[in-house]
C-alpha cells in the first residue's frame, strides 16, 4: 500500500513536470504560421520609428499591415494592445543556451567539423525562460575554446516544437572563431597547438591554407571526372569544409575577440584570404578601431556594461557600443547567458544611459542589428510589412525599470502568455500545497531504487 | 542450418540416442511459458541436438532421451538480454588498444601528439589524403574492427548471470563511438565458439565521447567522428565502385582502413545498427543521424523512449529499454547519454516516468525488448519488470520483451526467445512463473541443450543473484 501510494504520488509529480513541457497536442496548433491581429499598441518598429495608437495584421506569420486605422479581419484573433508597446522580437546575438554534452569541442584547436544543430536540446527550459523575456531568436554558438570552432545554429524560440522546426529557415551557416586568452590557455589542459597569442593567428592562416590546397585537390578532381578520367574522389573532410565555405562566402564568420589588436589580426587574415567577418563577439575594444571595422563592414556584438572581469577584458568601456554607432557600425547588446537572455531590453536601455543614443537605436542592438549579422535581417528584426510576425508585447516602456513582458510571438503564434503562465504557477502551487505534508512523511520516497517495499 | 533443422524436426518421432549425438532430453508434466503460443500446463519439451524438437501434452518422449520430471515446475525460455557484455574481458584489459578505459592514459597521450601534430602536419596530411590527420581513431573511440566474436573469453563468471534466467544476449564491449561488430551468443562455455549465435549481429554506436582524453571532448565532436568515420566508409565504398570500373589498375587499391572497410556492410544493410541512447534527446539524435546514413537503428536503453514514440515509429525503430529505469545519476550522467547532476527529486521522478516507458511502448504497438545494461548487480531482471508491469505492462507483454521481442530485435528471431520446435533450447525449469508469482526458485538450468543444475545460492527471484557482470557502470 505504502509502496503504490508512492507510485501515484511520484507519477502525479511527472505528470505535473511534465506540463512545463508541451504536449505534442498542446505544440501542434503551434506549428503552422498564424494569423494575428494587435490592436492600438504603441509600436517600437526598429526600423521607422515609434508608432502611437498603431495596429498590426499578421497574416500566415508575416506582417501584412501597420497602420493607425486597420481593422482586424472576421476571424482573426485580437489582441487588444492598448497601453502596451510592441517591439520586434528579440535576437540574442550571442548564446550557449540549450546545447547538450558539452559546449566546446576544445580537444583540437580547429574544431569546424563540431555542429551545434547536432547537439540542440529543445527542451532546456532555459528557452522557455528566455521567451518570458520577450526573445523570439537566439543565436546559439560554440564556445570559445577554438581558433576556429564548430558551426552555429540560428534558433526560433517555438517552445514545444521539434528542432528541425526551431531551426530559422534559410538562415546562413555561421561559425565561431575565438581569439586571444581562451584558445590560448585552452591549449593548456588540452596540451594543444598554440600556447600563445600569436600562435593563434597563426593557427588560423594555416587552416585557412589547408583549406585552399583541400578545395584544390576537390577542384582538380571535378574537372578529372568531368573529362572521364577514372581517378578516387579527395576525402570529405568535415573539419575543413565549412574553411572553404567561409572562402566562397557561404559561411558567416563570428569571431570571440576583446583587444583590439587581435581583431586586427583577423581582419588582415581577411583580407589575405578574401573572406567577410560577419562579426566580432564581446569586442570590448573595438571602439578602439570602428574606422577598420566601418571599412570592412563587421559588425560586433558586446556586452552593455560588462568589463574588467580578466585582463583582456580591462580596457572594454560602457560607451563601446553607442561609440561604434556613431561611427556607422552595427553594434548588437548581447547575453552569452542562460539568464541575461531574459532580460536584454534593459541591457539596450544601458546603451541609453550610458551613451545617450536614441530609443531606435538602443532596440535594433537586440533586434534588427543582431539579425543583420546572422544575415537575417531581409526577413525578421524589425517591424515592417513582409517581416515575420515576430513580437514581445509589453506592459509599458520596454526600457523604463518596470518593464515586464506580458505576451512574445513568433510567427504570428504566441509562444509565451505572462497571464497563462501565472494561472500555471497556481496550480503548482497548489499541487504542492495538497501533496507535501504526504510527501514529508517519507511515504513519496523511491530514492532507494524503487521497488524495495 | 535450417534444413538440418527441418530434417531434425521431419525425425521428431524417432529421435533418440543415435540420432542426437549432443543429447537428447525431455522434460516432462511442466507448465510452460511458450511466449510465442499459450501457455501450457502438463506439458512436454523435447530437446535433440540443443534444438527444441516438440512442445506438448501429446509431445512423445523419445526413447534414450534424459528425462527430467518437471511435475509441478514452469519452464520458461531463457531470458534474452538485448545488450550486455558478458564474456568479454573486464574494460581495463581491453587498454591495449587506443588506451581504452584508459581515462588520460595511454589513449590520452596518444591524442595530445596526434593534436600537436595536428597544425603543423595539416597542410601535408592533406596531400596525404590520410584520413588520421586530426582524428587518432582509437583514442576518439572509433573501434569498428574490434570483433565480439574474437574478444570473447569464458568462463568468466557467467554461471551467477545463468542461475539469473538470462540464457542469451547481444554483446560488444560497452565503450567507444563505434563499440565494434557485436555478437549474439549463449551465455555458456568454456568455449567462446560454442557461444556464437552470431558472430556478425551489426554495429554498436554510441553518440557520446569515448572518454579517453583528447578528441572527441563532447557531445557534438562525438558525431562529428560518427559522421567523418561513415563518410569514411563511403568513400572506401565510391573507391570500391571507381576501381572494378576500372578493370582493376590503372588506380592505387583502395584504401582498405580496417575501421572503415568493417563498416561496409553496416552501410549496405546487411548489419544491424545499434545506438546507445537512453534519454530523449539522445534518442532523437540517434534517429536523426541513424537517418543521415539511411540506416535503420534500434535504440539500446530507452530510457526515455515514451516520450519519443512517434519518431521511434516514424523510423521504424528497435527498442531495446534498460531495466535500470535510471537516466539520472551522477558523474557523466546514467548509461547511455543520461542527464547527469539530477536531484534525488528529479531522479526520482525520471525513474518513476522511465518504469512508464515499457507500458506506453506496448500501448503504442511497438515491440521493444529489454537489456539490463544499466543495471546494478543487487538489481533482478525479473524484479526490475515487475516495476513497469506496476506501471501498467501486462505480464505476456512482460514476457516477450524479456525473451521473443528481444531475440527479434538482435536478429536472433528464429532463433531465440520462445519455447516452440526448432528453436534453440535455452530452457530455464523454475519452482513458478517468475512474474506471476512471489518466490520463485530456479532449478535447472538449459543452454543450447547443454542441460547445467543451478547454483545452490543465490538462486531466488527477487534476490541477488543477477551479478557477475563484466563491464558494468560505464
Amino acid at each position: 500500500m505504502k509502496f503504490n501510494l508512492a507510485i501515484v504520488l511520484v507519477a502525479l509529480a511527472a505528470g505535473l513536470a511534465a506540463q512545463a513541457y508541451p504536449t505534442p497536442a498542446q505544440a501542434a496548433p503551434l506549428a503552422a504560421p498564424g494569423d494575428l491581429f494587435i490592436r492600438n499598441a504603441t509600436v517600437m518598429t526598429a526600423s521607422h520609428g515609434t508608432l502611437e495608437r498603431t495596429s498590426i495584421l499578421v497574416r500566415a506569420g508575416k506582417i501584412a499591415a501597420i497602420g493607425a486605422n486597420l481593422d482586424a479581419p472576421a476571424g482573426v484573433a485580437v489582441i487588444d494592445g492598448t497601453g502596451k508597446y510592441v517591439i520586434p522580437g528579440i535576437i540574442d546575438e550571442h548564446s550557449h543556451t540549450a546545447i547538450d554534452g558539452g559546449v566546446n569541442e576544445g580537444a583540437p584547436s580547429i574544431s569546424a567539423m563540431a555542429h551545434i544543430k547536432d547537439v540542440i536540446n529543445p527542451h532546456d527550459i532555459n528557452l522557455y525562460r528566455q521567451l518570458a523575456g520577450g526573445v523570439t531568436i537566439i543565436h546559439q554558438l560554440h564556445g570559445s575554446a577554438n581558433e576556429i570552432g564548430g558551426e552555429d545554429a540560428v534558433l526560433r524560440l517555438k517552445w514545444g516544437l521539434p528542432v528541425d522546426e526551431m531551426l530559422y529557415p534559410g538562415a546562413p551557416q555561421g561559425i565561431k572563431f575565438a581569439l586571444g586568452e581562451n584558445p590560448k590557455q585552452t591549449a593548456n589542459p588540452h596540451g594543444r597547438y598554440p600556447a600563445t597569442r600569436q600562435g593563434v593567428n597563426d593557427a588560423i592562416r594555416t587552416a585557412f591554407m589547408a583549406a585552399q590546397v583541400y578545395k584544390k585537390q576537390w577542384d582538380d578532381y571535378r574537372a578529372a571526372a568531368a573529362r572521364g578520367e577514372a581517378v578516387y574522389p579527395p576525402r570529405t573532410d568535415l573539419n575543413l569544409e565549412p574553411i572553404v565555405g567561409i572562402l566562397e562566402g557561404k559561411v558567416l564568420v563570428h569571431a570571440h575577440s576583446y583587444e583590439s589588436q587581435e581583431m586586427q589580426a583577423l581582419i588582415d587574415d581577411s583580407d589575405e584570404f578574401h573572406f567577410h567577418i560577419a562579426s566580432l563577439e564581446h569586442c570590448l575594444e573595438a571602439y578602439k578601431i570602428a574606422n577598420e571595422l566601418k571599412s570592412h563592414n563587421i559588425g560586433c556584438s558586446t556586452f552593455a556594461d560588462d568589463w574588467s572581469y580578466k585582463m583582456e577584458a580591462v580596457d572594454g568601456i560602457a560607451y563601446n557600443a553607442a561609440l561604434l554607432e556613431q561611427k556607422g557600425v552595427r553594434a548588437a547588446i548581447n547575453s552569452d547567458s542562460d539568464e541575461r537572455a531574459r532580460r536584454l531590453y534593459q541591457d539596450a536601455a544601458k546603451v541609453i544611459h550610458y551613451g545617450n543614443v536614441s530609443e531606435e537605436t538602443a532596440l535594433q542592438t537586440i533586434t534588427l542589428n543582431p539579425a543583420w549579422m546572422l544575415g537575417i535581417d531581409k526577413t525578421v528584426g524589425s517591424i515592417d510589412v513582409g517581416k515575420d510576425g515576430d513580437f514581445a508585447i509589453f506592459n509599458g516602456d520596454p526600457f523604463g525599470p518596470s518593464a515586464l513582458v506580458e505576451k512574445t510571438i513568433i510567427d504570428g503564434r504566441v509562444f509565451f502568455d505572462r497571464a497563462q503562465d501565472l494561472a500555471h504557477r497556481k496550480s503548482v502551487a497548489e499541487y504542492e500545497r495538497l501533496f507535501q505534508p504526504l510527501l514529508s512523511l517519507g511515504l513519496a520516497d523511491d530514492s532507494d531504487g524503487g521497488g524495495n517495499q | 542450418m535450417r534444413t538440418e533443422i527441418a530434417g531434425i524436426i521431419a525425425g521428431l518421432a524417432i529421435c533418440a540416442g543415435a540420432q542426437c549425438p549432443r543429447g537428447s532430453y525431455a522434460f516432462t508434466h511442466a507448465n510452460v511459458i511458450t511466449v510465442s503460443g499459450s501457455r501450457l500446463s502438463g506439458a512436454n519439451v523435447v530437446v535433440c541436438d540443443g534444438v527444441i524438437t516438440a512442445v506438448g501434452a501429446d509431445a512423445a518422449v523419445p526413447s534414450g532421451a534424459q528425462v527430467v520430471d518437471a511435475s509441478g515446475m514452469t519452464i520458461y525460455p531463457g531470458v534474452v538480454d538485448g545488450f550486455s557484455q558478458y564474456g568479454l574481458p573486464a574494460p581495463a584489459a581491453n587498454a591495449g588498444r587506443g588506451g581504452a578505459g584508459g581515462g588520460r592514459g595511454a589513449g590520452g597521450a596518444q591524442a595530445i601528439a596526434a593534436q600537436n601534430a595536428e597544425i603543423a602536419g595539416t597542410l601535408d596530411g592533406i596531400a596525404a589524403n590520410d584520413p588520421r590527420r586530426y582524428i587518432d581513431p582509437e583514442a576518439a573511440g572509433v573501434e569498428s574492427d574490434r570483433m565480439t566474436a574474437e574478444l570473447l573469453d569464458p568462463p568468466s563468471t557467467l554461471s551467477a548471470v545463468r542461475d539469473s534466467g538470462i540464457l542469451a544476449s547481444l554483446v560488444a564491449p560497452a565503450d567507444g563511438i563505434f563499440k565494434g561488430e557485436a555478437a549474439v551468443v549463449n551465455l555458456m562455455g568454456p568455449d567462446a565458439a560454442a557461444m556464437l549465435v552470431n558472430p556478425h549481429a551489426g554495429e554498436v554506436m554510441e553518440l557520446a565521447p569515448a572518454g579517453r582524453g583528447g578528441y572527441p571532448s563532447s557531445t557534438m565532436g562525438a558525431v562529428a567522428v560518427y559522421r567523418q568515420t561513415l563518410l569514411d566508409a563511403e568513400r572506401l565504398r565510391t573507391e570500391i565502385g571507381i576501381y572494378a570500373k576500372a578493370g582493376e589498375k590503372g588506380l592505387p587499391p583502395p584504401n582498405y582502413d580496417p575501421k572503415t572497410m568493417t563498416l561496409l556492410p553496416l552501410l549496405a544493410h546487411q548489419q544491424a545498427a545499434y545506438f546507445v541512447a537512453s534519454d530523449w534527446d539522445s534518442i532523437l539524435r540517434a534517429l536523426a543521424l541513424a537517418k543521415e546514413f539511411d540506416l535503420v537503428p534500434t535504440i539500446i536503453g530507452a530510457t526515455e523512449a515514451q516520450k519519443a514514440i512517434p519518431q521511434l515509429q516514424a523510423a521504424h525503430a528497435g527498442v531495446l529499454v534498460s531495466l535500470a529505469f535510471a537516466p539520472g545519476g551522477g558523474g557523466r550522467g546514467g548509461f547511455g547519454g543520461g542527464r547527469g547532476g539530477a536531484s534525488p527529486e528529479m531522479a526520482a521522478e525520471q525513474r518513476a516516468a522511465a518504469e512508464t516507458a515499457p507500458a506506453e511502448l506496448a500501448k503504442a504497438g511497438i515491440a521493444f525488448g529489454f537489456t539490463t545494461q544499466g543495471m546494478n548487480a543487487n538489481q533482478n531482471v525479473f524484479a526490475q519488470a515487475k516495476l513497469a508491469m506496476g506501471k501498467g505492462l501486462s505480464e505476456a507483454d512482460a514476457w516477450k520483451a524479456l525473451t521473443l521481442n528481444t531475440a527479434q530485435a538482435i536478429g536472433a528471431g528464429s532463433q531465440l526467445g520462445s519455447i516452440e520446435p526448432g528453436k534453440i533450447a535455452d530452457l530455464v525449469v523454475a519452482s513458478g512463473d517468475p512474474l506471476g508469482e512471489e518466490t520463485v526458485t530456479n532449478k535447472w538450468i538449459m543452454v543450447a541443450g547443454k542441460l547445467l543444475p543451478v547454483h545452490p545460492a543465490p538462486a531466488a527471484n527477487g534476490g541477488r543473484g543477477r551479478g557477475g557482470r563484466n563491464g558494468e557502470g560505464q
